[in-house]
């Protein structure tokens, strides 16, 4: 995986007493500091451009987060949700996949930011786990950013695991497609933290997923994690059809099984490529070689473009197949899909979001 | 690019080239014909299955008066009827025509069709 090297930290003022100020400057001591008294304003004068998002992963702000850090997944109109929350403690990622739908989302704010304020976080979370024992909760920090690709750096999961660890209804997610897994093999997650990596072929990665760790780094990070006491997640999302997919595809599913414990494994997920128009149009201006969106993909009545349906029932049973071969009873979802969808793959669609997310919650 | 062939050699190729060069046809319908050209190409499996899922409703030798049509990519997997009548007695015979097509094999293809590959074996649910 490549190394993260900002080319500055910029630290809004306030911040140098916070962990992840401290997590920093040790982890990345010959990068120019700046301090500034506020950051820039967000969605500010100039627009959007490519140059604007590449430039933005290149430099860190280090700042508080003002608004809530606990939000509900927003899903996708009118598709199957799995009734998820979100905590943002950060925005952007340091790596660069094509597909990334934070081209579009973050067009107008694509500052990569760190958020050192984690005691609010947690005062948040406390507040809203205390006050609703008699509810499971499934949260993760995966939405805008990665949830461990910047943990070397800023030391995010020892501050908040040990919290989550103790907190009786609730699993927190750690979404990744990086192998930054050091700080998490010194904590005891006590059975309330999945470690979930997005998976793709090696070709899939090669191409269109830049920077981030390699498919044997993540099958190795995932067994360390296994080791350690976390229980684990998978998401083959997205997955993207191609020439050879299955062959591709189904030999990496081998490779999973044969890396790690399938009964340790908490919920896989499917989900096939996905865009809007927007971000199609963002993905061709910077990436214009990428053959990504030369698919046969259609719009969809939430305003996302995915590959036709039967293209994409085929390549969800085809997956299912693979996965039920070494994993009989594994829970098994599909990301962003409608009910007919998930009748024609699986036999059944959840009558609702409730419904998904308690198949979810009872393996604890 | 996914293909490998440039822009002007799919303007130049012999199909689009047919339309182009068609004396009976008109502007607008040229233009029709030659966009849906290229969203042949560009959506080559897609439109096979639109014109195997066509040619299987002109199969079912439905009357005029009825029609049978599916989602804008094929998205949603429903198969819309749509008929319009003039008296009780051509209700009574659409109704009758539909229920011996819903019993056709081509009425089962497809479906099949619609669904996703059948050749693909559709798992035991487990919840």
């Amino acid at each position: 995986m490549q190394r993260f090297e900002p080319q500055e930290i910029v630290v809004e003022r306030g911040c140098e007493a916070t962990p992840m100020f401290s997590n920093l400057t040790r982890a990345l001591p010959h990068t120019l500091l700046r301090f500034v008294d506020a950051l820039p304003a967000e969605g500010a004068a100039t627009e959007p451009s490519t140059a604007k998002f590449d430039a933005a992963k290149k430099r860190l702000y280090l700042a508080k987060h003002k608004g809530e850090f606990l939000k509900k997944c927003p899903g996708s109109d009118g598709q199957v949700c799995c009734n998820y929350f979100v905590i943002n403690f950060a925005s952007n990622c340091p790596m660069d996949c094509s597909y990334c739908y934070l081209q579009e989302y973050l067009a107008q704010n694509p500052a990569l930011k760190a958020y050192a304020n984690v005691d609010d976080l947690l005062t948040e979370a406390e507040q809203l786990l205390g006050k609703h024992r008699r509810y499971f909760f499934r949260i993760g920090t995966g939405e805008i950013t990665d949830s461990l690709a910047l943990d070397p750096y800023i030391g995010f999961t020892r501050e908040v695991v040990p919290f989550f660890a103790e907190q009786p209804n609730v699993l927190l997610e750690l979404k990744t497609k990086s192998n930054c897994i050091e700080e998490l093999l010194h904590l005891d997650p006590k059975g309330r933290v999945v470690v979930s990596w997005s998976m793709n072929p090696q070709s899939v990665i090669d191409a269109e997923e830049h920077g981030t760790a390699s498919l044997q780094e993540r099958l190795q990070a995932a067994r360390l994690c296994q080791d350690a006491g976390y229980r684990l997640g998978f998401h083959f999302d997205p997955m993207v059809e191609y020439p050879n997919w299955e062959h591709d595809y189904e030999e990496m599913v081998e490779r999973l099984f044969e890396t790690v414990d399938w009964k340790r494994i908490s919920w896989l997920s499917m989900g096939v490529l996905r865009n809007t128009p927007g971000l199609k149009r963002a993905i061709r201006e910077r990436l214009p070689q990428t053959r990504l969106i030369t698919g046969e993909q259609v719009l969809g009545p939430d305003g996302k473009l995915r590959y036709f349906q039967p293209l994409r029932i085929e390549m969800y049973r085809k997956m299912l197949r693979w996965i039920r071969r070494s994993a009989p009873t594994v829970k098994i979802y599909l990301c962003m899909e409608s009910k007919q969808v998930w009748e024609q793959v699986f036999g059944y669609a959840p009558s609702c979001e409730k419904e998904l997310g308690a198949q979810m919650a009872p393996r604890i | 690019m996914r293909d490998g062939v440039a822009i002007q050699d799919v303007l130049g190729s012999e199909a689009i080239t047919r339309i182009k060069t068609d004396p009976r046809l008109g502007r607008a319908d040229r233009l029709k014909r030659v966009k849906d050209q290229i969203r042949r190409l560009r959506f080559p499996r897609l439109s096979q299955l639109e014109d195997s899922i066509q040619s299987k409703i002109r199969a079912l030798k439905l009357q005029p008066n009825v029609k049978l049509s599916v989602p804008p990519g094929l998205e949603g997997g429903d198969l819309r009827v749509e008929f319009s009548v003039g008296s009780p007695a051509e209700l009574k015979s659409v109704l009758a025509k539909l229920s011996e097509a819903s019993e056709c094999e081509f009425m089962t293809e497809i479906f099949v069709l619609l669904k996703g590959d059948a050749s693909a074996e559709k798992p035991k649910p487990v919840r």
